[in-house]
């Protein structure tokens, strides 16, 4: 892998804006020190992503973060600079990631965590989330019993009815 | 390796000892983990391995109700029951059989990869599946050996460290004339739908 490294020597500002309250209120563009990270150089791409010599996957945390706000939504690429097929792509891992649940900070309190979506899931690659294929799979009536599925639940009197109603329904 | 001697008996013990191998099931893929499960219960790991004679180990799988599909399988892969009587048939996706016995799909992927064969029900019942990490005295005394993971668990945001993040090269840098107020997160407006649209069913 020859991706080539440099650390920053000039303090590229970003700005922010500034309100100052008194009886005078005062916007003002602020400049902000970046903070001294390595960066990756781009050399001929004019996108970052494009720059970086493998593809992008769901499990590249880091990378996805850096294009990521505080609530789990996606930079617009006019911000960030990336070529249109790359936007895609990035926004088709972050979501994967949710799904995933490799981002448990930057989840809503009411994310949809209904039926299958509770269960663990992985993917090959970011066009996995579009196969929609039924596949159909023999199943065998012999099991060997070795517990009692949701044995705490089912009780004779049915004093858990309402319990087991409401994980029926999740 | 001695074929003669006081310790040949020994050595014949060794050769056919049965082991017992735990693995944790927590976010492998079933049906991959289902293989790995079903080569150590039929022995066909092993280079004495015959279709006839039984030379299987124990296995013992913990977490199985952390165990992982890919994609939509959870949804899209559909168990088929047989009952063998005229119209009358099941097709349930995996996904509600989880919710119900958190074991059984690992007990149907495992006993698919043991072949159709007379002897695979031998073989499942030295499976040993566990929903978490409660596993009881008498079993946990006899393993002897954990098993390889089949897949790598990926890392999430919260298990790196601020040293790590600090260190990770950033990719795009910003413009002049950016300002940070557009990556605050911004409430996106509400979509109500049309009342007068109804979803047909």
């Amino acid at each position: 892998m020859h991706r080539r490294l440099g650390t920053t020597s000039l303090c590229k500002a970003k700005k922010i804006v500034e309100k100052t309250d008194g009886n005078v209120t005062i916007i003002e563009v602020e400049n902000v020190e970046e903070s001294q990270k390595p960066k990756v150089e781009l050399g001929k791409h004019s996108c970052a992503l494009c720059a970086l010599p493998m593809k992008i996957k769901y499990t590249d945390v880091l990378i996805l973060e850096q294009f990521m706000r505080e609530d789990g939504t996606v930079l617009p690429k006019q911000i960030t600079g990336i070529c249109p097929k790359q936007q895609y792509r990035l926004e088709r891992c972050v979501m994967q990631a949710h799904w995933a649940g490799l981002f448990p900070d930057k989840t809503l309190p009411d994310f949809d965590r209904a039926g299958y979506k509770r269960f663990n899931r992985y993917w090959d690659d970011d066009w996995d989330m579009y196969k929609t294929q039924v596949k159909v799979k023999a199943g065998s009536w012999f099991y060997v019993h070795q517990h009692r599925p949701r044995a705490p639940l089912f009780t004779i009197g049915n004093k858990n009815f309402e319990q087991s109603k409401e994980t029926s329904k999740s | 390796m001695a074929t003669t001697g006081r310790f040949a008996r020994v050595q014949q013990w060794l050769q056919f000892h049965r082991q017992w191998h735990v693995v944790d099931a927590s976010n492998q893929d079933v049906y991959k983990l289902g293989k790995k499960v079903a080569d150590h219960l039929s022995g066909r790991y092993k280079p004495i391995w015959h279709p006839e004679s039984d030379v299987g180990d124990y296995c013992v799988v913990y977490n199985c109700k952390d165990v992982a599909m890919k994609g939509f399988d959870w949804k899209h892969v559909h168990y088929h029951f047989n009952k063998e009587y005229p119209r009358s048939k099941n097709e349930i996706p995996a996904y509600q059989i989880h919710e119900f016995d958190p074991c059984r799909i690992m007990f149907m992927a495992t006993y698919s990869e043991l072949g159709n064969n007379l002897i695979r029900r031998q073989h499942i019942l030295r499976l040993h599946l566990f929903t978490d990490d409660n596993i009881p005295e008498i079993i946990r005394a006899n393993i002897g050996r954990q098993m390889e993971l089949v897949q790598e668990i990926p890392k999430k945001s919260t298990d790196f460290s601020e040293k790590d993040k600090t260190k990770f090269p950033q990719l795009f840098t910003r413009n002049e004339n950016h300002l940070l107020d557009w990556e605050v997160p911004i409430k996106a407006p509400e979509y109500i739908r049309d009342p007068r649209i109804k979803k047909k069913k």
